[in-house]
């Protein structure tokens, strides 16, 4: 058995990938496995001496007792540690952008994922009503008030700007001179692409 | 908020200008104040004012700009009185505008590039929101490049976020009164109302937002620091606002259901399925360096089992360790230092975090 190389890969797969690969059910199912079969070879040592009143286990099975629970020990860390990973991949996903997962993402995720983004996305909107502060927005600080932004992504149609309330059309290439608030969470969706920063031209 | 002030002086000195040259030139110089606002045009401005105030002995101070210096002088508390007192403005401004010329004088003599949030104070421009200002910054600051959680500023919060409520609703005012049309004045001051009204109003605008930037982002980061050490934080809950316990709560129950389902659940036995031995539980790491500015002449004692101690000589190590790990710094110094440190110092507010 590999003792703790199961684990091993699931995390390396993790560092590999972009934001998460596609979630490594077989890895989790294998790691699970590995740590049943330790906690079978711990049990037969156990039960081995049970029978012989032993009050500690003999020293000559001490050593490979320890090296199984220590690699059962190792199994649950990578595991732990492969899960909350990608949870904290997941909220960071959310506070960037609250919005429903996107379907290209959800196909990386096991159900119980899905599930818990669903969850913190409820409890993060909750808290924003209660203390009533839109967490999402005014991600950084304010430089202007009114910002150029063109078009970039196909499809939009018209959206609702600023206090007189007219809306404006969101053709693809245009142009547009609009509210710093209203179109932040566009920019960061990557729908719209600020102008007037010193990288654009 | 230097920059406000200057701002509405400008308009203030464009304003007695225009009403004594020709009516219709009025919307020219009107558009002309933003851009010559910076300091270093201050000095024109100086000449301008003793000009104007030799020219006029009483003028008419722009209504809207009255009530928007007024809307800052008041508590916002007072802001449903001030619907009322609007159309009084407009029939008779009562105002001396001397008074306020020379106030305005006076505080350009004070004010430095950006550094005019003291003096501000004193005059009749600066608001009370001022010192609050300064307060919600430090506290943003601090917030910001502290490792762990601090305590929770209840009554700075709750006054911003009334602050920004009484703002929203001058600012929704003044978007009105820009674009209501006024038939009792005559045609040009009534556009120049509306140009003002809107310009105050993006000013205000500017100014809510930013005050909004920094409550949103602090309770961001707050909460970021609860969610990434979730389980510490339970014995921290002292420093949390009640919302912020409850969310605890309900974050680290649903964190632990996730994890109970994919991975513990499935193991052999109970005594692995805890989360909670005192090895997992991850506390913010506490030996970060941090930039930090003494308030007050403080002792830091420098003494850290882990690493060695700075010294000056290699060869004396034993000896100097006591002597030289207690350092003494004077008011005002800047160090980068170890938070664990400075930890207790930073609680008792005698050395704050710089950015």
């Amino acid at each position: 058995m590999n003792y703790g190389q199961r684990g091993r890969e699931l995390l390396v797969e993790l560092k590999r990938s972009d934001w998460i690969p596609s979630y490594n059910d077989e890895g989790v199912r294998g790691t699970l496995e590995e740590i049943r079969l330790h906690f079978e070879e711990l049990d037969d040592q156990a039960t081995a001496f049970a029978g012989l009143n032993y009050s500690k286990p003999p020293m000559e099975s001490r050593p490979s007792m320890l090296l199984h629970s220590a690699a059962i020990g190792r199994n649950k860390q990578c595991l732990l540690a492969y899960h909350s990973y990608r949870v904290d991949k997941l909220r960071a996903l959310r506070r960037e952008t609250p919005a429903s997962l996107p379907p290209s993402l959800s196909t990386l995720l096991s159900e119980a994922e899905v599930d818990f983004y669903s969850e913190y996305d409820k409890l993060v909107s909750r808290y924003s009503a209660a203390i009533d502060l839109d967490l999402s927005a005014h991600q950084s600080p304010p430089e202007q008030d009114l910002i150029q932004v063109r078009v970039i992504a196909d499809g939009l149609g018209r959206i609702v700007v600023g206090g007189g309330g007219s809306s404006v059309s969101l053709d693809m290439g245009t142009i547009h001179f609009l509210p710093r608030n209203d179109v932040e969470h566009l920019i960061r969706q990557g729908a719209l692409e600020q102008l007037d920063t010193e990288e654009s031209f | 908020m230097a920059d406000l002030h200057n701002l509405l002086g400008e308009l203030e000195d464009q304003e007695e200008e225009s009403s004594f040259i020709d009516v219709n030139a009025t919307n020219e110089e009107v558009s002309q104040p933003p851009q010559s606002s910076s300091p270093a045009e201050a000095d024109n401005t100086d000449i301008e004012n003793d000009e104007v105030l030799e020219r006029t002995s009483r003028a008419e101070v722009p209504p809207a700009l009255a009530e928007a210096e007024r809307k800052q002088h008041h508590q916002p508390v007072v802001d449903g009185e001030q619907g009322e007192e609007d159309d009084d403005l407009l029939m008779e401004p009562t105002r001396n505008v001397d008074d306020f010329a020379s106030s305005l004088l006076k505080k350009k003599q004070h004010t430095s590039v950006g550094d005019g949030d003291e003096d501000i104070d004193e005059t009749m421009l600066g608001a009370l929101e001022d010192e609050d200002y300064a307060h919600l910054k430090t506290l943003w600051k601090q917030e910001v490049n502290c490792p762990e959680l601090l305590g929770h500023d209840t009554e700075t919060i709750d006054l911003f976020m009334e602050l920004l409520q009484g703002q929203e609703e001058s600012i929704d005012k003044l978007l009105d009164q820009s674009s209501a049309s006024n038939s009792r004045k005559r045609h040009s001051s009534r556009s120049v109302d509306r140009n003002l009204a809107s310009l105050v109003a993006s000013i205000y605008k500017m100014d809510a937002d930013r005050v909004r930037f920094m409550l949103t982002d602090l309770a961001r980061t707050r909460l970021s620091k609860i969610e990434q050490h979730a389980l510490f934080m339970r014995s921290m809950v002292d420093r949390m606002s009640e919302e912020e316990i409850s969310y605890l709560k309900q974050y680290g129950e649903l964190l632990e259901r996730h994890l109970r389902r994919t991975v513990l659940d499935h193991f052999p036995k109970e005594a692995w399925k805890k989360l909670d031995e005192p090895e997992m539980i991850d506390s913010p790491d506490l030996d970060e360096f941090v930039f930090c500015k003494v308030l007050e002449t403080v002792e830091i004692d420098n003494r850290d089992s882990q690493a060695a101690p700075h010294t000056q000589d290699d060869d004396d190590d034993d000896d100097d360790l006591g002597e030289d790990s207690i350092q003494e710094h004077a008011k005002g110094s800047c160090l980068i230092a170890r938070y664990s440190a400075i930890q207790d110092l930073v609680h008792q507010g005698k050395i704050e975090l710089l950015m």
